[in-house]
């Protein structure tokens, strides 16, 4: 007895002592099999991207994922693209013209571009791609950045040109979208495009194992030159920690990375890439039912939030404080008309004109999956609104549930994280203008709104722009329609063997860069 | 009446029958306290169940739930013992907290498995038949899933909340009381005192209630302290993978999970709710232990 005493005791202790080990180490136990199934870096071996998202669909029309887009960028191509500088740059088109009064745009289109099947891109691809996105029953994501469209017409099999109902000279920066990505129309019309991606990118659709990886291989015949890697697997790997100890393992040669704590951690030989990304975090309110329909309740939960100690909180102050027009010729300057910073009194104030002096409460949904910082932002709010007498119970969910949830706008608040864009009609008109195609998850309208947004895009001079979107932010902030927090860095851990890899600002096609990337 | 019932109300019947009484003047606390094992899982048993009162009551140096920007992750020191996390907030109050949800999930969980599991195991050495064979199957499907998987998927169904963390991992191990109860029961059903009990007309509950259910204390009591471990373990695992009790109320499994890419910057962050686990397990194995050695009627002579 007294043996089998002792093996009690030090199984207990083995068993103790493991738990921490257990539990702190489990992003390290998580990553191993990771580690063992891909191989080292070499010629053959394939290129290794982690990150702690996955991707959740394949149909470019319809991704809302970063990762989506990020992925699928490297399968296909749009009309123009966002280069670094955040200018429009060409892409499957080589040149445009405006014309007819910002009326009309008319593409010259590249030649001698193929598709993953073989066919040929021309004019009638491009009209069949314009014309799914439009469909509603398409549910395109990103529809409202063509809502001027009214014809698509070919002139020729290399040309095309677009008829605007009105003046818009946003479509060029809405078309730089991968949720406008040019499709094949064959695919279009086997209805093939959601299972098996077929583009003109850099990169063939390889593989993908929904929840854990996604590979591509290389395009050979990809009109901008056969890209060097053969063969690139993004893999999800569940925690930021964890590709962390991937990256030591040297079973990783790319890592992303949104949390700074680790990125800046990393060992000395990883090169470590930092952009301010093209994206902004919010708190989306869902204002047309409950208490969050009370634009006063709206008002104290705004003047409540100290975002600078968000910042502080949720990314150790790599990021800024930001409005709604996060960037651009158009930032919102200051960051809210309403409570550019934390006041309480104010907020409670605006809980008395509410008719709720005792405060209220709410859910707001977060997902780690998604956004690792997401969790940390919501628990800094969650004290600072307590402050003020409102309750936040907050709600993590997984990735896939997030986003079902949030499309169909079935939240009361939601921590996200949007992709921004210098143009602010770009930005807003797909979740505030007149038919925004999301408008549900935008949990807001009105008319007032979606006047300045149609002004502003219809706008023909920069000062006349530049007034209408200052009036845009401060309708949005006045009314706290959602609670603009920050913009943060993203990171990027870079193998010391990979060279030609730079990191995007651009959220979306930030692994661009790997169709000139090498290994050596 | 009472000659009957008073040897199976304690164990020391079963030491007349080795011809050892001179056990029968220590008590169970003498007895685990003599033991090493028994002795070290008291001592940080009554640590954890100390800290966690004071967590519940709020007896805490500060509100564990109160951020401070400006003492975001500060090292030990005199007015931070365990230092202060990426909110500013006091990680020796935070465990605490921590504790007492730990304790009270643990406690729930254990309540329910202990006693749907105690019944169910007098239930099936007693009856016998078809209610054992009945039991003992549902048992056997039980043991087939992982307790953890088990609490994984209904905290999932239910969603994280103390009392839905406490039922998903009670649920998980009703199958070890059934199993642990069920085994001495058999023995007892033909002991002599039971079989004295039916010659006079005793009813089946009074036998199983009064005089069975009595005997096998020990047995579930044991069984009781290791389940407090093992639940405490298996809350800080959910908690871990985000399905605990959410915030602002603590956790200890969150803590660690919220702390592992701290590790390198903020060790503290990390070590303080691991100790917190590593003690409260170890406490309670121990205790455990001590509590089989009480029980154990041959360890008692030594």
């Amino acid at each position: 007895m007294g043996r089998l005493r002792k093996l009690r005791a030090i199984s207990a202790v083995a068993l103790a002592g493991g738990v921490a080990a257990t539990l702190a180490g489990g992003a390290t136990a998580l990553a191993s099999p990771s580690a063992k199934s891909v191989a080292r870096a070499s010629s053959s071996a394939p290129f290794v991207v982690a990150d702690s998202s996955s991707v959740q669909k394949l149909d470019p029309d319809i991704i809302t994922n970063f990762l989506d887009f990020q992925s699928l960028g490297l399968i296909y191509d749009t009309l123009v693209e966002e280069n670094p500088k955040l200018q429009v740059a060409p892409d499957l088109a080589t040149s445009w013209t405006f014309s007819n009064g910002n009326k009309a745009l008319t593409f010259q289109l590249r030649k001698g571009v193929k598709f993953d099947d073989g066919s040929t891109f021309t004019s009638a691809d491009v009209v069949a791609s314009l014309k799914r996105v439009q469909a509603p029953k398409t549910g395109d994501a990103s529809a409202s950045f063509i809502s001027s469209l009214s014809k698509v017409v070919p002139e020729g099999p290399y040309a095309v040109k677009l008829v605007l109902s009105h003046p818009d000279v946003s479509i060029l920066e809405g078309l730089t979208s991968l949720n406008l990505a040019m499709l094949p129309a064959k695919a279009i019309a086997n209805g093939s495009i959601a299972k098996k991606p077929d583009g003109t990118g850099p990169f063939k659709f390889s593989s993908w194992s929904p929840g854990n990886s996604f590979t591509v291989v290389r395009n050979p015949s990809y009109w901008g030159g056969k890209p060097a890697l053969s063969t690139i697997k993004i893999e999800t790997v569940p925690s930021e920690q964890s590709i962390a100890s991937a990256l030591q393992a040297h079973s990783v040669q790319l890592g992303l990375l949104t949390e700074p704590q680790v990125a800046t951690h990393l060992p000395s030989t990883y090169k470590v890439q930092k952009v301010l990304s093209l994206s902004y975090r919010a708190l989306m309110l869902q204002d047309k039912t409950g208490p969050l329909a009370n634009v006063n309740a709206r008002r104290a939960i705004a003047c409540a939030t100290n975002r600078k100690q968000i910042v502080g909180d949720a990314v150790f102050g790599q990021g800024v404080a930001v409005g709604p027009v996060p960037l651009g010729p158009f930032a919102s300057n200051p960051v809210s008309s309403l409570c550019p910073t934390q006041n309480i009194s104010m907020a409670k104030s605006y809980l008395k004109a509410a008719g709720m002096p005792n405060g209220f409460s709410f859910t707001a949904i977060t997902s780690t999956d998604l956004d690792p910082t997401s969790s940390a932002q919501a628990v800094a709010m969650q004290s600072q609104l307590a402050q003020a007498g409102i309750t936040m119970n907050i709600q993590n969910l997984a990735g896939d549930a997030y986003i079902q949830d949030w499309l169909k706008g079935n939240f009361q608040a939601a921590f996200a994280e949007n992709g921004a864009d210098p143009d602010p009609y770009v930005m807003y008109g797909r979740y505030f203008g007149t038919g925004a195609n999301l408008g549900v998850p935008a949990g807001y309208s009105s008319p007032a709104l979606q006047k300045l947004i149609l002004q502003g895009d219809e706008a023909a001079s920069t000062p006349v722009q530049t007034k209408l979107w200052s009036s845009l932010s401060a309708n949005l902030t006045n009314n706290a329609v959602w609670i603009w927090l920050f913009d943060a860095f993203n990171y990027a851990a870079v193998a010391p063997n990979v060279h030609g890899f730079s990191l995007s600002p651009v959220v979306g096609t930030s692994l661009q860069a790997l169709r000139s990337t090498t290994i050596s | 009446m009472s000659e009957l019932a008073t040897p199976v109300v304690t164990p020391e019947p079963m030491d007349a029958v080795n011809g050892e009484p001179a056990a029968r003047h220590r008590t169970w606390f003498g007895t685990v306290w003599r033991s090493r094992n028994g002795r070290i899982g008291f001592i940080l048993s009554a640590l954890v169940v100390l800290g966690a009162i004071f967590g519940s009551l709020g007896v805490t140096p500060y509100p564990p739930d109160a951020q401070n920007f400006n003492a975001s992750l500060k090292g030990i020191s005199l007015a931070h013992v365990l230092g202060t996390d990426q909110f500013g907030r006091d990680v020796f109050s935070q465990i605490l907290q921590a504790l007492g949800v730990s304790l009270e999930i643990a406690g729930i969980s254990v309540l329910i498995a202990g006693g749907i599991g105690t019944l169910g195991g007098i239930v099936a050495g007693f009856l016998g038949r078809w209610p054992s064979a009945l039991i003992m199957r549902v048992t056997d499907v039980m043991f087939a899933i992982p307790a953890i998987l088990l609490a994984l998927a209904i905290v999932t169904a239910l969603g994280p909340s103390i009392i839905d963390s406490s039922i998903a991992i009670g649920v998980g191990y009703i199958p070890i009381f059934v199993r642990v109860v069920r085994g001495p029961v058999l023995a007892l059903r033909e002991a002599d005192f039971v079989r004295a009990g039916r010659v006079l007309g005793f009813s089946r509950s009074r036998l199983l209630f009064r005089h069975i259910l009595p005997s096998v204390a020990g047995a579930v009591a044991v069984q009781t302290s290791l389940a407090l471990a093992w639940a405490i373990l298996a809350e800080a695992s959910l908690s871990f993978l985000g399905l605990g009790p959410p915030p602002p109320t603590a956790s200890l499994g969150e803590m660690v999970s919220e702390s592992s890419s701290l590790a390198s910057t903020a060790w503290w962050t990390l070590a303080g709710p691991s100790i917190a686990i590593i003690i409260a397990v170890i406490g309670f194995n121990f205790l455990g232990d001590g509590l089989r050695a009480a029980a154990d009627p041959r360890s008692k002579t030594r």
